[in-house]
């Protein structure tokens, strides 16, 4: 039954004034002094009024100590149990107090275990995304690390590139060199080709001037001959002289002896004989100086021939040796002219290379630039890695903050106390 | 005044006068005669007759050398016989008397006499010796 506590006083006033008015009736009755009476009524309705003041003060100072004490404990944190208030036979405002407070405690529980539980999710979580902030950071750092290193390649891929370009310009230099060596060859060919056919031609007209050497000599074979058989027709004569000039020696000699045995008669006829021995004798001498000379000129005639077939012989080996020549020169021009030919030919794959080499210097050209596109992306790709690792660094360190922060919520709502049951319900 | 016809044999000079001398002919054709001794080389026909022909070297002992192509046919006083010789020089004139002439001593040699002849030593052929060694030979022979 509630009474509010106004109605209490109310109502303990009405009893002391009906206590005053029982005393009043009663005291007279009893045989005491009369003017007793009024004291005792008195001092009945004083302890009336202070027993009915004690109960009632006692009891709300009670409801109050309960409430202070558990305004004290939500003060101090302390949401395990819930305000209970004596249970009176009347209920009064303090029991709507004790309601609220209770219904404050409850809220409040409700509050803390939320706010409990979210920290500890936000500290889980934070742990969480710390440890996943730590992988991403080590991740990012081998990705910072793979990009370095892909960097690092593109770099030696670059320098690479380059040496290869520069490879292979200097092989575009050595190839237009061959190309101008080929066309150098090809001008040497040519000019050994047309030397080569004066060549031929001199050795033509050498040739034609041998064969006329050779005529000439041939010419000059035949009239040495004749002038041999001439000599020896010559000789023949002075054969025939000496003879003759050896029978006139003969008969000189006879006629001598012939003379003498006619004795003086034949004195005249002996000095004739002598004569004409003396002219045999002359005949014969100038018979003899000429068949040396003969013999001689038939030595000098016979050395003519010999030297004369020496010649021929010479003229010969000479003829052979400008056939072989004249050979020679027309190999020579074919050599040349196929040298010419194939100089020609390099020239043409020269200048082919020399596309082919440009071609590939572009091409290299070309790689290096992607090579260089690609180093800057990666250094690019390297910055924002690692500029996600300082974020992730960054994050982790939030998390971290988070965590801790999550930590000291907790611990500051830790200082509430919910009870046994309502922590591991909520747990 | 004498004239002499001098000839070599072997390196030796010999000389014949003249007057002992017929004819001297020149490249006769000689005949074999089968059975005579070897210093008889042979016979040629001169003038109608048939003369033997003396190979001189061989008979005085000189070694086989070139025959000469003359023949000395020597007059009839010692013929007919024809000598032949290795070479034949032409015919000299000197006055036997003036020039020393020494005496051969030996018979066997067919010499008469030795002249020095400006400086030359030539022997004299004594035909006698020779007609007489030839006797002796095919009388030998003959035997």
């Amino acid at each position: 039954m509630r009474v509010e506590i106004s109605y209490k006083f109310i109502v303990g006033f009405i009893v002391v004034v009906a206590s005053v008015v029982l005393l009043n009736i009663l005291v007279p009755r009893m045989q005491i002094p009369e003017w007793t009476h009024q004291w005792i009524t008195i001092v009945g309705a004083l302890l009336v009024g202070l027993i009915l003041g004690w109960i009632f003060s006692k009891a709300i100072t009670a409801n109050f100590g309960i409430l202070t004490a558990g305004a004290e404990r939500l003060s101090d944190g302390d949401l395990s149990r819930k305000v209970r208030l004596r249970t009176g036979l009347f209920s009064d405002e303090t029991e709507d107090l004790t309601n609220s407070l209770n219904q404050v405690f409850d809220s409040l529980r409700n509050l803390v275990g939320q706010i409990r539980n979210s920290s500890l999710n936000v500290n889980q979580s934070s742990l969480a995304l710390a440890a996943t902030a730590e992988e991403m950071t080590a991740t990012s750092h081998e990705v910072a690390g793979s990009i370095e290193q892909i960097s690092r390649g593109a770099e030696t891929q670059a320098e690479m590139v380059e040496r290869v370009s520069k490879v292979v310009k200097e092989i575009a230099l050595g190839i237009e060199l061959i190309a101008s060596s080929a066309d150098k060859l090809s001008t040497s060919a040519e000019e050994t080709t047309m030397t080569a056919r004066q060549g031929e031609q001199m050795a033509i007209t050498a040739l034609d001037n041998m064969k006329q050497v050779l005529g000439q000599i041939e010419g000059n074979g035949q009239l040495t001959v004749s002038f041999s058989e001439q000599v020896q027709k010559i000789g023949t004569i002075t054969d025939v002289i000496t003879n003759i000039a050896q029978k006139t020696n003969l008969l000189a000699l006879n006629a001598t002896i012939e003379a003498a045995r006619a004795g003086e008669y034949g004195h005249g006829f002996a000095v004739v004989a002598e004569e004409v021995s003396k002219l045999a004798d002359s005949t014969s001498e100038s018979a003899g100086e000429i068949t040396r000379l003969i013999e001689n000129t038939r030595e000098q005639s016979h050395k003519v021939y010999q030297s004369m077939l020496e010649s021929i012989k010479s003229v010969d080996a000479g003829r052979e040796a400008i056939d072989i020549a004249g050979n020679s020169f027309t190999a020579l021009i074919d050599k040349a002219e196929t040298a010419q030919l194939k100089a020609v030919g390099i020239t043409e794959l020269t200048q082919k290379q020399l596309g082919g080499a440009q071609s590939i210097v572009e091409a290299i050209e070309a790689i290096a630039r992607v090579a260089e596109d690609n180093a800057a992306s990666t250094e690019e790709a390297s910055a924002a890695t690692e500029e996600q690792s300082a974020s992730m660094e960054e994050m982790t360190f939030a998390s971290q903050r988070l965590s801790t922060l999550a930590d000291e919520l907790l611990t500051s709502v830790s200082r509430f106390n919910l009870g046994a049951e309502q922590t591991t319900s909520e747990t | 005044m004498n004239q002499l016809l001098p000839f070599k044999l072997g390196t030796e000079v010999y000389a014949l006068e003249l007057p002992e001398i017929q004819e001297v002919v020149e490249n006769p054709q000689i005949h074999d005669l089968p059975g005579a001794p070897e210093t008889l080389a042979g016979a040629i026909a001169f003038h109608g007759r048939i003369v033997p022909v003396v190979d001189l070297p061989l008979l005085l002992g000189f070694p086989a050398g070139n025959r000469f192509d003359r023949l000395i046919v020597l007059s009839d006083r010692h013929g007919p016989m024809a000598l032949w010789i290795d070479q034949m020089c032409p015919i000299m004139t000197l006055n036997l008397s003036h020039e020393t002439l020494s005496q051969s001593s030996s018979e066997a040699d067919c010499i008469r006499g030795v002249l020095n002849c400006r400086g030359e030593i030539i022997s004299l052929l004594d035909l006698d010796q020779l007609q007489a060694k030839l006797e002796q030979l095919c009388a030998e022979n003959g035997g």
